[in-house]
């Protein structure tokens, strides 16, 4: 063997060795996340183990969850980089499904499949930081901005209002509850809930005002 | 939207502004006063106009919309459209007309 091939094995064993250590260590405790970091990108990713499921009220409903091929734009999340430049994280994230029957209808439901699962929101942060949960009422497999809805809020399936109660650490199963509270959000071939506001000028407008035309609602700032 | 609404009628097309301001940190009779040059400079004054008291917060917990744009609102009340551009509100418009016919 001449001295090339003899250092590019050395070169592989070595690394090889080093990353079976990296590997056990990564397995050790987390104790040791500085020694971890450097090989990180070597290491296999850490699940949280799936917990079993809890006992439920009866307006609870409990909904398995399994990896799917689904991917969505991941939570719009504001970082600072090691220089100090602010960006946005637009990283896609692979999701998991489940179906809830809501009445007669079927709606395919996804999570991200890797925690964690926040189901309230951190008021420091820029916009909502609680774990969206996309409801794919039409299960044409797209899932747009519109068909995800904050945990922290109440989630509309259908015609119902559902709040997140529970979600499995290790992203196997979600505990949603019926809400009491009046129908909210948008679905597009869902009737708009209800409102009623008044304008600036001192004039109340509500849904039914609108019946029989066309009603455009426009979000919008004089910025 | 003054261009389309005009083109189809009052009667048959409404719009509904809902102002996220006050989620700027502007208080209410700021967000009012600035709202209604700004409705003036384009012509929409005598478009009813809605302050949200918790801007996009309150857009998201009413109609869990989280950003600006169109939503439109068919005149049996179903939702046919969301976070729409004015492009997209033509096109929607003539479809749903299309498919009457």
């Amino acid at each position: 063997m001449d001295k090339k091939k003899e250092i590019i094995c050395v070169a592989g064993a070595t690394t090889a060795a080093i990353l079976l250590i990296a590997t056990q260590i990564g397995e050790l405790s987390s104790m040791f996340d500085e020694l971890r970091a450097p090989f990180a990108w070597a290491l296999p990713k850490a699940h949280a183990k799936p917990l079993p499921v809890p006992v439920v009220e009866d307006s609870d409903v409990v909904v398995k969850l399994e990896k799917s091929n689904v991917s969505r734009e991941g939570s719009r999340k504001f970082t600072i980089d090691k220089l100090g430049m602010p960006h946005i994280d637009l990283r896609r994230e692979k999701l998991s499904k489940g179906v809830l029957k809501v009445g007669a209808e079927e709606a395919e439901i996804y999570i991200p499949q890797n925690g964690p699962y926040p189901l309230t929101t951190d008021e420091k942060e820029y916009g909502n930081t609680s774990m969206r949960i996309s409801v794919d009422f039409d299960k044409n497999g797209e899932l747009p901005d519109h068909e995800s809805w904050v945990s922290s809020n109440p989630v509309r399936i259908g015609d119902q209002m559902f709040k997140v109660k529970t979600v499995d650490p290790g992203g196997t199963w979600i505990v949603l509850q019926k809400a009491l509270v009046p129908l909210s959000g948008l679905v597009i071939g869902r009737r708009c809930p209800d409102f009623e506001f008044w304008t600036t000028d001192g004039k109340k407008v509500k849904l039914a005002d609108y019946k029989g035309k066309f009603l455009l609602l426009d979000i919008w700032s004089m910025t | 939207m003054k261009g389309i609404q005009q083109e189809m009628g009052k009667d048959k097309l409404q719009v509904l502004l809902l102002s996220v301001d006050c989620g700027y940190g502007l208080n209410q009779a700021s967000a009012i006063a600035g709202d209604l040059k700004a409705m003036k400079r384009q012509g929409v004054e005598d478009w009813p106009n809605v302050i949200l008291k918790d801007g996009f917060k309150d857009a998201q917990r009413m109609f869990n919309l989280d950003g600006y744009g169109l939503s439109l609102i068919g005149p049996d009340g179903v939702v046919r459209g969301i976070h729409l551009f004015k492009d997209d509100v033509k096109t929607l418009l003539k479809d749903i007309e299309n498919t009457k016919s």
